[in-house]
């Protein structure tokens, strides 16, 4: 049978066939009744249950536990009202309260610890009157007073802009019936703010978890944030100066290595070993994002046993997420994503590890990016791209690669040309467009080559249509650049400095002019043994954090110094012994788990351009070790230049940072 | 009912009153208690001429027969005592407690007693597909859900099965915006058979409430015939309670807009030995609080 119960109503409809029955809570005999009754009998009440009952007992336990409810609200407010003016009703209420289930008392619990209470509520009668769990739940609801207002006062800070469609109450109803906003509110006490449970939002629309996650992130800055030590290992005896990020301060790096884009262009790249190697020499790792959720790099990471290195580093202050919404948190971004049909359910988890990973970091690891500039700096960026001949660098310096740079800019014009116009042309006729969005382009693209943009989702997708080997190479290096103009206008408009994992001069072609532009800058030079990127890779994810802030510390102190003044001997000396000792400590942890035979790698920090004399086979944080022959020189460039524009520049815990053009500094490192 | 009623607070700073009921009230485009200057579609469409005419007619055919019965008198006087009856309206304790969420209470209230996602009714069973019909064709899809529903009573005394709670609604504070239907409008649906996709409710169904005595006359000429000339009898007709809301017989009040604790002019709330304690504070504390705005009686079942 099925039946309609309100506890507010107290009465139950009850249909059982073409029977139709109707149950009050006070009176055991049922009534017949019809479907007509339905709006009577309820009245306007909001409480409406819809259950199958196997008997009329089920259906009369079920209105049991919802009238008790109800009427357990109503006695607490009697009880607290300042206006019960009868002392003795006041006594009595106290009374029944006492006795009632302890399912009524959670259940007001919970609806009473939504908003703080007027400051005329008699707690202290409360307390008197009541005994049992009625007088411990009046207690904690009055010690948690302003735990409660905290936590009433960051819903309302909530934008109304994020609540859409949605009335506001029916989503602060939601969380205060599936216990959310107690969670919050006990949060107060240990000030470690859980993340949103699935079964918080199962039932609710999208836009909840957005606006949960909001209102998280509203407490979390408002709640003083738990201090934990930046160093969970102490530095070795040779170390001197223990890791202190306050006084070294270097732009984050740009991971390229999880653009999902990189990874299905370039199958040979492995996630794993680039994010070891970036842990290990890159002061920080700034990951856009889309990446913790749809790269394949990022997922088969977190499927290791956690924490996994990604975690720690996140746990660490080792890596920076950037969101594209304001004030989000990774649940909160995820949810926006997930809205926005960039990524799937099948990502919560790891939304929530990260979250849970982000909530020890010793500062917020977040930035925001900025609200304008990104779109036309994507255009501005891929002008270059417009021009007849290829770029002049220096770097292109061999016949042979300056006539294949020729020959693919020949075969691209096409797309180069007409294609981004139209891009650019599309998207300002989107809503809020400017400059040129990347999918508009792929789009164009498609149409260009007579595919429907419909069916194609990623380059990946127009790949595996182009069937012509030399179209498919062409179509293939063209989008290289428009994937690495993106993620370079991305890192310089977020302030971090770009990397291009597996270095190509004619695919990498912006890295190859930005290199070019840094020719001639002073550099130091040392060569050092390493293990094989594929066997650091292996190594467990809390020996890398411990060499990275152990050992590890020395080698960014002493990078610092050095660049603060180039031309002391003494610093560039200190520095070469940091980097001898944190290689020889990272071989020798990396020995203790695997056997490997260490590569040569020649570590070029500087000014200057990539290694002179030999191939450059490598470009960016690290993160290409080659494993052909045991002595191979490689090419690391590291801190490019940090420049941003006026009123485009990086946010960083809501302060916008603005460097002017004018004040171009000169590059930190170059590996 | 289930309106918020807020604006109780704002009447002690307000000196707006309302040129209809003297109500005190705050900022509006129109009276809180009583509604005064909105229009009412509800009585819009009872005005209607075409429902005029027919109720007319039915009317006139009413005195015409009790004429030829030589019951003219009788006529009279029950159109003199329907000139006095009540909107009553019965409801759950719950529904009061909704008409009263001021103050400290009202938002532990509102938040208790309110589930999101409202659950939908299983789609293989017609919870309540004839009272949405019946509803949306009395009202249209734009006011349907802004009544309140009441029968027409000579004494201060409802339909039981409704609720404990009985609610004396304020004349003054109804006449304008209150209109009159046969009968229980889901029953009606039922009883004649309409159709709401094809078929219209009949004109000379429905009635302003000052025209209620000549509706109520049309309905119930043929029981009134034979009746004693007591206000009783004419009650008995007029009000007829079932074992259950579907036997209920009664000419229904629609009453538009909030109904605030200011257009009640009385409230009884019913109670019984067997209640359980927790239940007769509860009670207790609702007729103090009804009280402060209004008379209110506790008695019997």
């Amino acid at each position: 049978m099925k039946a309609m119960i309100s506890g507010h109503a107290a009465t139950a409809l009850v249909n059982h066939g073409e029977e139709w029955l109707r149950i009050d809570a006070y009176d055991p005999v049922p009534m017949l009744s019809g479907s007509h009754d339905y709006r009577r009998l309820f009245g306007r009440a909001e409480d409406v249950q819809y259950v199958e009952a196997a008997s009329l007992d089920e259906v009369r336990q079920k209105l049991s536990i919802a009238v008790a409810n109800d009427t357990a609200l109503s006695l607490s407010l009697i009880v607290l009202d300042p206006d019960t003016k009868d002392d003795d009703l006041r006594d009595r209420a106290a009374t029944q309260l006492s006795g009632m289930p302890i399912h009524a008392v959670d259940f007001v619990e919970k609806v009473l610890f939504a908003r703080p209470l007027d400051g005329r509520a008699r707690f202290d009668d409360a307390i008197r009157l009541t005994h049992g769990s009625a007088k411990k739940f009046m207690t904690r609801l009055r010690d948690l007073q302003p735990s409660i207002c905290l936590v009433s006062d960051a819903w309302d800070a909530i934008p109304d802009g994020d609540f859409g469609a949605i009335d506001a109450e029916d989503l602060l109803v939601a969380a205060v019936h599936s216990g959310l906003v107690r969670d919050f509110v006990e949060a107060a006490v240990d000030r470690v703010i859980p993340p949103i449970r699935d079964e918080v939002v199962v039932n609710l629309p999208d836009r909840a978890r957005v606006v949960y996650g909001r209102w998280r992130q509203v407490l979390k800055a408002n709640y003083p944030r738990r201090v934990e030590p930046v160093v969970t290992v102490q530095p070795s005896t040779e170390n001197a100066v223990a890791y202190a990020p306050e006084s070294i301060v270097l732009p984050p790096t740009y991971l390229t290595a999880a653009d999902p884009e990189l990874l299905a262009l370039e199958p040979a790249l492995d996630f794993e070993s680039a994010l070891a190697k970036n842990v290990l020499f890159q002061f920080q790792l700034l990951i856009p994002d889309r990446f913790f959720f749809n790269s394949t790099g990022v997922q088969d990471h977190m499927c290791r046993s956690a924490p996994t290195l990604l975690e720690g580093a996140l746990e660490n202050g080792l890596v920076v997420a950037a969101f594209r919404h304001p004030d989000t948190d990774f649940l909160a971004c995820h949810s926006f994503l997930r809205e926005d049909g960039i990524v799937g359910y099948d990502t919560n988890d790891i939304a929530e590890r990260l979250e849970r990973a982000a909530e020890k970091a010793p500062q917020s690891p977040y930035v925001y990016w900025p609200t304008r500039g990104m779109d036309e700096g994507l255009a501005e960026r891929l002008s270059i791209l417009q021009t007849p001949e290829p770029p002049s660098t220096g770097l292109v310096s061999l016949d042979d690669s300056m006539a294949t740079l020729r020959s693919r800019w020949a075969e691209t014009e096409l797309w180069r040309t007409r294609v981004l116009d139209a891009a650019k042309e599309g998207t300002v006729r989107q809503p809020n467009g400017r400059g040129v969005w990347k999918r508009i382009i792929l789009g164009k693209l498609a149409e260009s080559l007579q595919v429907s943009p419909s069916s194609v989702r990623t380059i990946r997708d127009l790949l595996n249509k182009t069937k012509d080997p030399k179209l498919h190479e062409a179509l293939r290096v063209f989008w290289h650049w428009i994937a690495e103009a993106y993620r370079s206008n991305q890192a310089h408009m977020l302030g971090a400095v770009a990397s291009s994992p597996g270095y190509n001069e004619i695919q990498d072609i912006f890295a190859t002019r930005a290199l070019s532009a840094m020719h001639g800058l002073p550099s130091t030079e040392i060569e050092v043994k390493l293990p094989p990127a594929v066997t650091l890779a292996r190594v467990p994810a809390s020996e890398i954090l411990k060499l990275r802030t152990g050992p590890g510390a020395e080698y960014f102190r002493t990078l610092s110094a050095w660049q603060a003044a180039v031309a002391n001997p003494k610093r560039e000396a200190e520095f070469h012994s940091a980097v001898e000792t944190y290689s020889e400590a990272i071989v020798k942890v990396t020995e203790r788990h695997e056997p490997f035979a260490p590569e040569l790698v020649q570590v070029k920090i500087g000014f200057s351009n990539i290694i002179s004399g030999s191939t450059p086979v490598g470009f960016g944080s690290l993160s290409t070790f080659p494993t052909i022959g045991s002595r191979v020189k490689h090419a690391v460039l590291k801190n490019l230049p940090l420049i941003t524009e006026p009123g485009v520049g990086p946010v960083v815990k809501g302060l916008r940072t603005d460097v002017s053009v004018a004040e171009r500094r000169p590059p930190k490192t170059l590996v | 009912m289930g309106s918020s009623h807020s604006y109780l607070k704002e009447a002690v700073l307000s000196e707006t009153i309302c040129e209809h009921c003297g109500s005190k009230f705050g900022i509006g485009t129109a009276c809180p208690d009583c509604t005064w200057p909105e229009i009412c579609p509800n009585v819009t469409v009872a005005q209607n001429p075409m429902q005029v005419a027919a109720l007319e007619a039915r009317y006139h055919d009413a005195r015409e027969r009790l004429a030829k019965a030589g019951l003219e008198a009788l006529g009279d006087a029950f159109e003199e005592a329907l000139s006095k009856s009540l909107a009553i309206i019965c409801c759950t304790i719950g529904d009061l407690q909704d008409i009263l969420r001021i103050g400290f209470k009202e938002t532990p209230y509102r938040l208790g007693r309110k589930r999101f996602p409202i659950q939908q009714p299983p789609n293989d069973t017609d919870w309540e597909t004839i009272r949405e019909h019946a509803d949306l064709m009395l009202f249209t899809s734009k006011f349907w859900k802004s009544y309140h529903f009441g029968a027409l009573s000579l004494e201060e005394r409802g339909l039981p099965s409704y609720g404990a709670v009985t609610i004396v609604c304020k004349e003054k504070m109804i006449d304008r915006r209150a209109t009159t239907f046969e009968m229980n409008s889901c029953k009606f649906m039922l009883v004649h058979k309409i159709n709401p996709l094809i078929d219209v409710i009949p004109d000379g169904v429905r009635s302003t409430w000052r025209d209620r005595g000549k509706l109520c006359l049309a309905k119930l000429v043929a029981e009134l015939v034979g009746v004693p000339n007591e206000k009783s009898a004419f009650q008995a007709i007029l009000l007829k309670a079932g074992k259950n809301t579907a036997d209920d017989d009664f000419v229904e009040v629609h009453i538009f807009d909030q109904l605030s604790v200011r257009a009640l002019e009385r409230v009884y709330i019913a109670h019984s030995k067997s209640d359980p304690p927790e239940k007769r504070i509860v009670v207790e504390s609702l007729a103090n609080e009804v009280a402060k705005y209004v008379e209110c009686r506790v008695r019997p079942e």
